[in-house]
């Protein structure tokens, strides 16, 4: 018989003890018992009978979970509970899910801070607001002494042969630098501009 | 502990049982020397019946954990 008898005479008692419950508290009633002292019967038969089924439950219970557990022991049942597996089985949909999304739908948030960590090295203006750094000018509007060699061989001026030439002898003109298109302020100005774009798209996805 | 608990359920049983068998003539509601009435005669049937199957499943199940016991013994490899 080995351990299944053990847990098997343990739930056929219990289960015997519940009949015996109920038997106790409908007896007063179906034998209608009559007489001197025999309410005194009757509410030793209801209190006794109430008494005896919670016991008989609690006992039950206990059993079923004794049993459960030896099987779950000896590899019989699943090492898991049904409910504990489907727990199990979501947080580890969650936990996949969360590893996905980076690679679908980008973070907002991250975006932009990447974009700026590029974007900021290209607006470093070690000059000045508006002058254009050396390598941005044109050979012509270089001085002569900041351009390559290769350079000044290309740009040898031409040899003058008339008076009109002489005009163009005069001090040379201050290079007007041209305006940055953009510079820091638009680049912010378009970064807060596609965070708004960001978080607009955002809220229409959550509508 | 759940097994421990569960014969200790079997116990209870088995008490309410004596119990049962006893509560007429604590109570006095079966005077002595009086023929037995219905209400005692029952509770003393069924106080007997239930002490008896609570004292068989207390000793089944506490005779299956000493088995289970031994066995755990005998596992285990003799100290050499």
């Amino acid at each position: 018989m080995g351990s299944v008898g053990r847990y098997l005479s343990g739930l056929c008692v219990a289960i015997l003890g519940l009949c015996a419950a109920g038997w106790l508290a409908l007896a007063p009633m179906a034998f209608g018992y009559r007489g001197n002292g025999q309410q005194k019967a009757v509410l030793t038969d209801r209190a006794t009978g109430v008494g005896l089924a919670v016991v008989s439950l609690v006992t039950l219970a206990l059993w079923v979970i004794a049993w459960r557990r030896t099987l779950r022991a000896d590899g019989i049942l699943p090492g898991t509970s049904r409910r504990q597996a489907r727990r199990e089985a979501r947080a580890r949909r969650r936990r996949e899910r969360d590893v996905e999304a980076p690679a679908g739908v980008p973070d907002p948030a991250r975006v932009l801070s990447d974009l700026r960590a590029l974007l900021t090295p290209l607006l470093a203006e070690p000059t000045g607001p508006d002058e254009p750094t050396p390598d941005e000018r044109t050979p012509d509007e270089r001085a002569p002494d900041e351009r390559a060699p290769d350079e000044q061989a290309a740009c040898v001026p031409a040899p003058r042969n008339g008076p009109e030439d002489e005009a163009e002898d005069e001090p040379a003109r201050p290079v007007v630098p041209h305006a940055r298109s953009g510079g820091l302020a638009a680049m912010e100005s378009m970064l807060a501009g596609a965070e708004l774009l960001m978080v607009g798209v955002g809220e229409e996805e959550a509508w | 502990m759940v097994s421990r608990l569960a014969l200790a359920g079997l116990a209870v049983i088995f008490a309410i049982g004596a119990w049962l068998v006893a509560a007429p003539f604590v109570l006095r509601y079966q005077p002595a020397g009086a023929p037995w009435t219905g209400a005692a005669r029952l509770d003393v049937a069924v106080g007997a019946a239930l002490a008896a199957a609570g004292l068989a499943g207390f000793l089944a199940a506490l005779a299956g954990q000493v088995r289970e016991l031994y066995a755990q013994v005998g596992n285990v490899p003799e100290p050499e």
